[in-house]
């Protein structure tokens, strides 16, 4: 059995956040990307450190909102980000 | 064909129904050039011989015997008037088939068409970040329009001088990396200091349409382009900065660093929209709707900053 993952954003990814949004460059693909400010909030909870329903505790906790509402979002937010190629894969150095 | 100003005739060749480059083809070009830029490799006609001179002058040091499709076209309108006593002509640049200058004056066409040409060296520049994008200022509110919205709603038809405003001629602008305000682009061509001072001095025109940048300026406003959706929609700073750094021209040269530049710039407007692909009148009237609601029609600041969310991507 696999341990849950904790979805880490890629380092070497260029973040800048204007009133909560972010527009993220991604050298490698020479793509940008556009973040609301949703997803720019999990973005950056997306540090390693915690699994995705952790975070979504988190989240719900500070919000409000139902777990099951905020795991949905981040678990779609996720695949999303995994889809960009923004988050850094498993067993890849958090500092590169 | 007259456009609304009493006594002044313009040529305009692009409201005919023919197809624009035939007309312009059918002008009686005499000089025609070959310049090569930063390994680009481009055309210019004129119809006038002393254009033709002042370009071998201006421009010696780039010029080539490479055969090439004039890109640019130098309209220089006579000098005597013809018909109605009082008409005066516009010379006109055009940049393929658009109509890119008009002016009175044929020192503000080599002028801009000198800035024009700073155009080729801008990619590989760092010292500024270069966009693409258009001054436009409008009852004194300055609104930062990314070049493709520039493009469809101006395409050199006078669209924006008609709906009170005045544009840079240039598609391209230049951000200071300390101040992130825009500033006049500094220039890199080797043309004489001769032939450059001899160009200077002339303020904005309303009656042209032309805006100089000669002190730096922190736009009010970004106004992008997108292909379709509602005419007008007020965005966040954040999709504002999306769109804009998406035009960078330079990005390779300066890096991420740009990005910031850019986000400094668009940190410092008050108000941000797009419009989308409508007819040109619709497009001009959302133009101004977007500003009125934005600063009112004095150009006042209008209540808060207009913002909405948008989806991840």
């Amino acid at each position: 059995m696999t341990a849950p993952v904790k979805p880490r954003t890629r380092p070497d990814l260029t973040v800048v956040e204007i009133d909560g949004e972010a527009v993220v460059y991604d050298e490698v693909e020479d793509r940008l990307h556009y973040l609301n400010p949703t997803a720019t909030l999990v973005f950056e909870l997306f540090d390693g450190s915690a699994t995705i329903a952790e975070l979504s505790r988190e989240i719900a906790e500070a919000s409000g909102l139902p777990d099951s509402q905020v795991e949905r979002d981040v678990r779609t937010l996720n695949q999303r980000f995994r889809k960009s190629g923004l988050l850094a894969t498993v067993g890849e150095p958090a500092h590169a | 064909m007259l456009d609304g100003f009493d006594g002044l005739e313009f040529v305009d060749w692009e409201d005919s129904e023919s197809p624009c480059m035939d007309k312009l083809n059918r002008l009686d070009w005499i000089v025609h050039r070959s310049f090569e830029l930063n390994g680009e490799t481009f055309g210019v006609r004129t119809n006038s011989r002393e254009m033709g001179i002042w370009l071998d002058r201006a421009l010696g040091e780039y010029r080539t015997d490479e055969r090439t499709t004039p890109y640019y076209s130098i309209y220089v309108a006579p000098q005597t008037p013809t018909g109605a006593a009082g008409i005066k002509r516009f010379h006109v640049m055009y940049r393929g088939t658009i109509a890119a200058v008009r002016s009175f004056g044929v020192d503000a066409l080599r002028r801009t068409f000198l800035d024009e040409l700073e155009t080729f060296l801008a990619p590989t520049r760092k010292d500024a970040v270069f966009l693409h994008a258009t001054l436009v200022r409008i009852e004194g509110v300055d609104v930062l329009m990314s070049r493709a919205l520039a493009t469809v709603l101006d395409d050199g038809r006078r669209r924006l001088l008609s709906a009170g405003a005045l544009a840079t001629p240039a598609r391209w602008v230049a951000v200071d990396h300390a101040t992130a305000m825009i500033v006049p682009v500094p220039r890199r061509l080797a043309v004489s200091p001769e032939i450059l001072a001899s160009l200077d001095g002339e303020a904005d025109d309303p009656l042209e349409g032309r805006l100089r940048v000669t002190e730096p300026v922190q736009p009010q406003m970004v106004m992008t382009f997108v292909a379709d959706g509602p005419v007008l929609t007020p965005v966040s700073r954040g999709v504002a900065l999306l769109h804009l750094a998406t035009g960078t021209i330079n990005f390779p040269q300066v890096g991420p660093e740009s990005l910031r530049t850019v986000k400094r710039l668009v940190a410092g407007t008050e108000a941000c929209s797009q419009l989308a692909m409508a007819s040109p009148a619709e497009m001009v009237r959302a133009f101004r709707q977007g500003v009125d609601e934005a600063f009112g029609p004095s150009g006042v600041p209008a209540g808060p900053r207009l913002l909405v969310s948008a989806d991840a991507r």
